[in-house]
Order: C-alpha cells, then structure tokens, then sequence
C-alpha cells in the first residue's frame, strides 16, 4: 500500500465520522499531503475525531484567506505521515468560528492571532484578547484583510497618511 | 576641550536596544566589542542598563509595539546622550518599508546622531560610525 493510499484512508475515515453532507471538497494532491474543506459547525467534532480516533495532536499553525465574502481559515496539523489541512469558511458579514482551545490547547495563540489579523473570532475562547497588534491600534482594524492597502491602513490607524 | 567633554568622550558607555531586527546587525555590533575590533580601545564599554549609558545604539526596522518601548528607554538615559542607528532597517526600515506596523526609521520615534549604512554594516563600519560620533562630540 503506497503512502496515498494511507492518507486517502485517513481522510475517509474523518468523513465518515463526521458525515458525508458536511464534506464540501476533499484533496489529495500528492503523498503525504491532504486537505479538507468541511462546513463549520462540524469542525469541533472533526479536530475532537482527529484528536482521539486517529492520534494527530500536534496542530502546526491556524492561518486566514480572506476571500471577499467569505474568510477561509485553515487548522494545520501534522501527523506522523501526512501533513493534513482542515478549512473551514465563515461568511465576512459574521466571523466567527468555534474555539478548538479546549480541545488541543496549543491553538490559544493561534486563535488570537487569527482574530488579530483576519479577524475571525474564536467563540468560547478562554482568554481572547489581543495578541499581535500594538496597544493603540484600533479595534476592528485588521491589517491582513484585502480592503486594507498600507496607505489606507496607516491613514485609519495614524490619521495621516505617511 | 573642558575637562568635563574630555572625561565625557573618553568613556562612552554604550546601551545596545534591538528593535525588531533580525540578529544579523547584532550580531556585526558583538563582533564590534571583540578584541578583533576592540571598540573598548576608545573606553566604550557595553552596559546592561540605560541608566549607564551614553549612546544608545539601535538595530531594527521598530515595529509599531517597539516604539513606546524604544522612546521610554532613550528616556531613561541621562543627559547627554546619543544614538546610532544601525543598518538599513534602522535608518528607513530597509526591506520592510510599506509593511503595516513598521514605524520605517529609528529617527521617527527618537533623534538620532550617526547613521551606519549596511545590511548588514561591517564591524569597522559600526566602529567608524561610533568614533565619528565620539569626534563630533568633541573627542
């Protein structure tokens, strides 16, 4: 059995538990590697499957698209023998996603960082608050979003443009 | 020359303040107080305080979060006192010009007396900057 195969498995055993519905786009581009797009409210449900069926503990990093409409926020994790990427989109008009902090404690910086510079907040957090950004940056300015040029950014943050 | 200038130029004590850069300056200004360039010839010595010090010497682009943190520490120096900047990123925030949250230049945030040009500057370049600024203090 060639390494595909081994993390196709994987994937199609997170499917199942998590049900077939709410698996929008599965990729296995090549061994070793794969991605999932699943619909968010079952993202708790997929990490806390990940975490206890298959064994994969370690999450490498969160990171944010923002996609015009929708933000994409990835959960990076890294097993023994694949690199696997769980997505989830949220719509810009509500950010918000389900803290997975609970469950693999290691996201809490992550999190934050996220709703720093996506802004996508992390709901049921225990301590969200500000990570990154200095103290006088205002609120609900977040750099990374694709309305945001750095002249337009440092005249909302400085009142002038530099 | 007064005595007070003379004693003064004779042994400036240097604080080293990395703002945000990426090691590679700081790494050029410990080679600076090596006995291979031994910067200690002209009596500077490298302090851990502010408090002690004389010129204050800067590396990094200063992000937007450092700058309070820079100001307050050049603050705590006493009277008089300098700053070199250090590096590209020091003097207009080099390769992270345009990024969000660099403040691009270490002479927005505090008056700066000599600037070394460099990515990073050599060790005599960081030597030649210092004894210019200890000869237009009145060395």
């Amino acid at each position: 059995m060639s390494a595909l195969d081994e993390n196709v498995k994987v994937v199609e055993r997170l499917t199942e538990a998590i049900g077939k519905e709410n698996v929008i786009e599965v990729k296995t581009p090549r061994a070793r590697r794969a991605f999932i797009r699943i619909k968010v409210e079952k993202l708790r449900e997929a990490v806390t499957y990940l975490k206890e069926k298959e064994g994969i503990t370690h999450l490498s990093t969160i990171t944010g698209l923002d996609l015009g409409e929708e933000r994409e926020i990835v959960y990076h994790f890294g097993a023994k023998n694949l690199a696997l990427s769980v997505k989830v989109r949220v719509p810009a008009s509500d950010p918000k996603v389900p803290s997975i902090t609970d469950i693999i404690n290691g996201a809490t910086l992550y999190e934050r960082e996220v709703h720093d510079l996506v802004g996508v907040y992390p709901e049921g957090h225990p301590d969200p608050k500000r990570l990154l950004l200095s103290e006088d940056w205002p609120e609900g300015v977040h750099p990374l979003l694709k309305t945001w040029d750095v002249n337009s950014l440092r005249k909302r943050v400085d009142g002038k443009e530099w | 020359m007064g005595l007070v200038t003379w004693a003064r130029t004779r042994s400036p004590w240097l604080i080293h303040f990395n703002a945000g850069a990426c090691n590679a300056c700081d790494i050029e200004v410990v080679a600076v107080l090596t006995p291979t360039y031994d910067v200690e010839r002209f009596g500077a010595l490298l302090k851990g305080t502010p408090r002690h010090a004389d010129v204050m010497v800067v590396t990094g682009s200063v992000p937007r979060k450092n700058a309070p943190r820079l100001k307050r520490i050049y603050d705590q120096m006493p009277e008089p006192k300098f700053v070199v900047a250090i590096g590209s990123c020091a003097i207009s925030g080099g390769v992270f010009q345009d990024c969000y949250n660099v403040m691009e230049g270490v002479d927005k945030i505090i008056p700066v007396n000599a600037y070394v040009v460099g990515c990073p500057p050599k060790p005599e370049a960081i030597l030649d900057g210092v004894v210019k600024l200890l000869k237009s203090a009145g060395y």
